[in-house]
């Protein structure tokens, strides 16, 4: 599904990624792990180029992105949701409409508009299954920004998915919410993109919430790649010793 | 260490401002005769006229009621229907001059950027009362002509102020859209949908001002409520000023609250009372949502307004025939060329005749004209500042910054008459407010700085008192726990953090008052107003025209200045 | 959106709607149409609509045509009306009347009130200045009190009162006196504030202080006669030149002779006047004269 050949992404002097090679399969479940500043947002941005390569090559599902029109571009957008980290809710909305906005690319400015002044009942019902799967088809019709941190996570997953994606990518997802809810929301949404056999590509820093639902995990420092692998307890023991972080208890980890 | 410049440059300005004007403090004291008026004056405020004062036309023609209502029906018609035609004009101004839509830039969209807000700023850098002025000369009197006068300043500002906002909105969801394959201006219904509380709450704020605007258009003959004051005050019918006067507080503080529900109601939506659980149906659900009558009835009442003011007149036009104004036009269009090029055909004279005119009257005018502004918003600063400690709610009551302290009665109940001042000085309109002051101060320019400060004071105190309240620092609390008093607190931890946005709504509140400043001095004393009345009792156009331009281009650097400085202190 | 639509709708309704010609075709080159009157506001404006229904019916009656009474918002909104073709007969006083004919040529003169070839002003001051009734202009003794005019168009309140001052002192208004000067707007007005003494001295209209004194609303204790200008030019009543083309030629004759030959007092109660007589434009042209030399004209 995507492909980083060579890959360095320079914001002016500053150096973000640096000689990246990395293939993700189609289906497969990645989660990137590193330090804050390691380059995991900006690997995101890459895949679905909302950020260009200085140097090397990005390839979506076998094109090479710089090879596409805007047009071209934009079709291939329309099939990888992106769930930033602030979210990108629109607090006046309510939930529903906000769902609606994952379709934005077949819909377009009008229907779009109509989809947000007078929704379909047909489309409401969709909404509502959709939802129900993320476990807040009671808040429906209440304003985004009437929910709870968590409850709003679960709104941008569910407009995620309204776009029926090939991929999802999610920068940090979780980081605003308590460890509790943090598991639930890694949990759902991993679930989710297995069900659908969606390409999932989530960036964490919490090495226990990756090991836990993910089978491959890539470690990011300072723009490379340090780890890439199965994060079985070997591959911790790596990832631990090359952050030079300490290892924690093994009966937590486990 | 920057800010105590700030402070001092600000006082030194006001004198200066002052001495230009030539207002000396001993002019403060009205003069005997002016005190015996004002009483009078005010005495009348207590007993305002319930039917007319001249009792030989009481029984002829209509009601006195009738007519009281009828000046109030068309201030307010002319309001809604003038910002109906504002709101397209700052909607499409607001769109273009924002680039909240763009996917990428390009040398045309940042072009139509820049020329969308500069026209916007000319629009609105002249007063709706000079706009007034031009209509009615070049194509007579006309309900539209006085609409188009509001309109057109009406809807630069919006234009302008929506694409700011536009701009500062949250992209978070035009972003992800875009992200997931949406085009630019799909994309952008994201954030116009985020920024739409705003835009609206400026909006109705508007409507609140296009009624004042409405009813000072009376002065220059258009029939609202400022006409019926003009009259009524040169026939010397004190009674009546007063029954027009608060018919209009009234009529404006309805517009302000209701505008103030509504932007609560917007910012905080509305919470469905019953908490429905997991089981419920689709239907239940939508049944539940929480929906605001409050507001749908505040649609359904500006749409039925905007419609009635619209339909209800029956000639909008003039009643001369089309070749009729169409020669007016064109008549005024010639006497629009400076009188020494009409008589001799050569438009090189313009340049001596230009030079002569700013030498003689209009450099000074500019001048003066520029001090009223500023001097008048330093003052207006200045009381605002010194009122704060009693107008802001967190700091005059028993509990500042939630910490008890003692009882606080008494200044609550200060806090609430420094609030209701505001109020008041913030409702009634400059140009009436200096119309008022000129009979007891009499010609003086005092009249005129005190008019435009006691309007803006009022607005400058709530701005500030919000930037107080919704101050969430916690030294503040600290210091009077510690046993600080309230004006320590306000001065060391309150003030500090808050000191950069009121500087910026000075500076907005400056720009305006220059604008002001350049109308009042048509009520007779020296501004460039004086010199574009006496522009246009004698007919003479074409110095009406540059003296308009002068003040235009005054207010326009005015805004520029201020957008400028805006930027920079918001970085 | 919806509203939008609805707005936009309205308002490209509107504008159209407006490009169409309302009401009656007042155009020169059609016939017929209403013969509308309008006078300056110098004094109880808002009395002026009743007080010119006698002379609305009179007209209708003589001549055989629609009138109607329009009131002007101002003295310069009575002339830039003449100046559009809005209104057809206006009273109008000296200034505005040149002003009026000078910018609609055609336009005639043809009536006044008997008294209006030897108008004046008065010079009032407030008790408290201690000033006199005397022969000689007052000169020195206001120069450093505050003064008020009439309107700013008002040929007796403020055109006639500022020629005085410079053929006595040389020198105008915002020269003389050392106190920026004040424009009351209206005659009634000057009376009050001198009288209240808010304004020390003022011009004014020598008819509206004499009528105020009769009907008792301006005492003369308080607001005493300071000095009496010479005579000059004032009130006149102007016709339109589309009149003409509107009823046929001659109609402005007729209408003179009307106008004259009126012994109703109702009907000229509307201009506080005893008789009404004929009137050309050559009697302004002093008017005209001093207008130019003041600066108010070109």
């Amino acid at each position: 599904m995507f492909t980083l050949q060579s890959v360095e992404l320079r914001y002016g002097g500053t150096v973000a990624l640096d000689g990246l090679d990395l293939d993700i399969k189609s289906g497969e479940q990645v989660c990137l792990i590193g330090p804050s500043g390691a380059g995991k947002s900006s690997l995101l941005g890459l895949l679905n180029g909302r950020t260009a390569a200085t140097s090397g090559h990005v390839s979506v599902e076998g094109t090479d992105l710089a090879k596409l029109s805007g047009k071209e571009l934009q079709k291939l957008r329309s099939r990888i949701a992106w769930v930033p980290q602030d979210l990108g809710l629109v607090s006046s909305l309510r939930v529903h409409q906000n769902v609606a906005c994952g379709r934005v690319a077949e819909k377009g400015f009008w229907g779009l508009l109509r989809s947000l002044l007078g929704m379909r009942a047909s489309e409401k019902a969709v909404i509502h299954e959709l939802l129900k799967r993320v476990g807040i088809e009671e808040k429906i019709f209440q304003r985004a920004d009437h929910l709870s941190g968590g409850q709003q996570q679960r709104v941008a997953i569910a407009r995620a998915l309204y776009q029926q994606p090939s991929a999802i990518l999610a920068d940090e997802p979780v980081s605003a919410v308590d460890p509790e809810r943090a598991r639930d929301l890694v949990a759902l949404l991993s679930t989710l993109a297995k069900e659908e056999g969606v390409t999932l590509v989530m960036s964490l820093h919490d090495l226990t919430l990756a090991r836990q639902f993910f089978d491959r995990v890539i470690g990011l420092r300072d723009g490379r790649v340090v780890f890439d692998g199965r994060a079985d307890d070997a591959g911790v023991r790596d990832l631990y010793r090359l952050g030079g972080e300490a290892m924690p208890d093994p009966s937590v980890v486990s | 260490m920057r800010r105590r410049w700030f402070l001092l440059g600000g006082i030194a300005l006001f004198v200066l401002g002052l001495w230009v004007l030539k207002a000396h403090p001993r002019e403060l004291v009205p003069s005997e005769g002016g005190r015996q008026l004002a009483s009078d004056f005010f005495g009348a405020a207590l007993r305002p006229a319930l039917d007319y004062e001249d009792r030989a036309i009481r029984s002829v023609g209509e009601p006195f009621a009738t007519k009281v209502a009828k000046a109030a029906w068309l201030t307010v018609k002319y309001a809604v229907v003038a910002m109906s035609l504002a709101l397209i004009l700052g909607i499409f101004g607001g769109v273009l001059g924002s680039r909240a839509w763009w996917t990428r830039g390009s040398l045309f969209l940042t072009s139509l950027r820049i020329g969308v807000r500069l026209l916007a700023t000319a629009l609105r850098s002249v007063h709706e009362l000079i706009w007034a002025i031009l209509f009615l000369a070049a194509v007579g009197s006309s309900p539209f002509a006085a609409m188009l006068a509001m309109a057109l300043p009406y809807g630069g500002t919006l234009a302008k102020v929506f694409s700011e906002l536009l701009d500062e909105a949250d992209q978070g969801a035009a972003q992800v859209m875009q992200a997931g394959g949406g085009r630019g201006f799909a994309a952008f219904l994201g954030t116009a949908v985020g920024a739409l509380p705003d835009l609206l709450t400026y909006a109705m704020y508007r409507l609140e001002c296009a009624v004042r605007s409405s009813a000072v258009l009376g002065f220059v003959g258009v029939p609202t409520l400022g006409y019926e004051i003009k009259v009524s005050f040169e026939d010397g019918h004190y009674h009546e000023i007063w029954t027009f006067v608060f018919v209009l507080l009234l009529i404006v503080l309805f517009f302000e609250g209701w505008g103030g529900r509504i932007r609560r109601m917007l910012v905080q939506g509305v919470v469905p009372k019953v908490n429905l659980g997991k089981k419920s149906t689709l239907a239940e659900l939508w049944q539940a949502r929480g929906k605001s009558w409050f507001l749908r009835l505040t649609l359904l009442s500006l749409v039925t307004l905007i419609a009635v003011g619209w339909l209800l007149e029956d000639s909008w036009g003039a009643t001369l025939s089309y070749e009729q104004r169409m020669a007016n036009l064109s008549r005024f269009w010639s006497e629009l060329v400076p009188y020494p090029v009409r008589e001799s055909g050569d438009w090189g004279d313009t340049w001596g005749w230009f030079m002569g005119l700013m030498r003689e009257e209009g450099l000074v005018a500019l001048w003066r004209t520029f001090h009223l502004g500023t001097a008048a918003a330093l003052l207006a600063g200045a009381v605002a500042l010194l009122g704060l400690v009693l107008s802001a709610r967190t700091l005059a009551t028993g509990s500042p910054r939630e910490v008890r302290v003692d009882g606080g009665r008494l200044r609550s109940l200060l806090g609430k008459g420094v609030r209701v001042s505001a109020v008041l000085g913030r409702s009634a309109p400059e140009y009436l407010l200096a119309f008022l002051l000129l009979q007891i101060f009499g010609p003086t320019m005092w009249a005129l700085i005190f008019a435009l400060a006691i309007h803006n004071s009022g607005i400058l105190s709530r701005l500030g008192s919000e930037v107080i309240d919704n101050n969430r620092s916690g030294a503040a609390t600290v210091m009077i726990a510690s046993g600080g008093n309230r004006s320590a607190t306000l001065l060391g931890a309150l003030l500090p953090t808050g000191f950069n946005r009121m500087v910026l709504f000075l500076f907005y509140r400056w720009e305006t008052c220059i604008r002001e400043a350049t109308i009042l001095g048509m009520l007779g004393v020296g501004s460039l107003g004086f010199l574009i009345s006496e522009a246009r009792v004698s007919f003479f156009y074409d110095e009406l025209l540059l003296w308009i331009i002068m003040g235009s281009l005054l207010v326009f650097i005015g805004d520029i200045v201020s957008d400028l400085v805006r930027l920079r202190l918001k970085k | 959106m919806k509203t939008l639509f609805k707005f936009a709708a309205l308002s490209s309704l509107a504008i159209l709607a407006s490009c169409k010609p309302q009401g009656e075709e007042a155009a020169s080159g059609g016939t017929g149409g209403t013969l509308v009157i309008t006078a300056i506001s110098d004094e109880k404006a808002s009395n002026q609509e009743a007080r010119f229904a006698a002379l609305q019916t009179y007209l209708s009656d003589k001549l055989g045509v629609e009138t109607e009474f329009s009131l002007s918002s101002s003295y310069e909104d009575s002339v830039t009306r003449f100046k559009n073709g809005e209104v057809h007969l206006v009273w109008y006083g000296g200034l505005t009347g040149v002003q009026a004919r000078k910018a609609v040529p055609g336009a005639r003169a043809i009536a006044q009130g008997d008294v209006d070839p030897q108008y004046k002003s008065y010079f009032i001051a407030n008790s408290s200045t201690g000033l006199t009734k005397s022969d000689k202009f007052p000169g020195d003794a206001i120069k450093d009190l505050t003064f008020t005019f009439g309107s700013k168009s008002s040929t007796s309140g403020r055109l006639m009162p500022t020629h005085f001052i410079i053929e006595n002192t040389g020198k105008g208004p915002d020269d003389f006196f050392s106190k920026p000067v004040q424009f009351s707007g209206a005659h009634d007005a000057t009376a009050k504030a001198v009288e209240s003494g808010s304004a020390q001295v003022g011009a004014i209209n020598y008819k509206t202080y004499d009528s105020m004194v009769k009907d008792g609303k301006l005492d003369p204790a308080k607001a005493p006669i300071i000095w009496i200008t010479p005579d000059y030019a004032d009130y006149n009543l102007t016709a339109h030149p589309a009149l003409e083309g509107m009823y046929g030629e001659g109609f402005l004759d007729k209408l003179q002779k009307v106008l004259v030959d009126c012994e109703d007092k109702d009907v000229l109660a509307a201009f506080n006047r005893d008789d009404l007589i004929p009137a050309k434009n050559e009697d302004f042209a002093g008017i005209e004269e001093v207008a130019k030399k003041v600066g108010l004209m070109r």
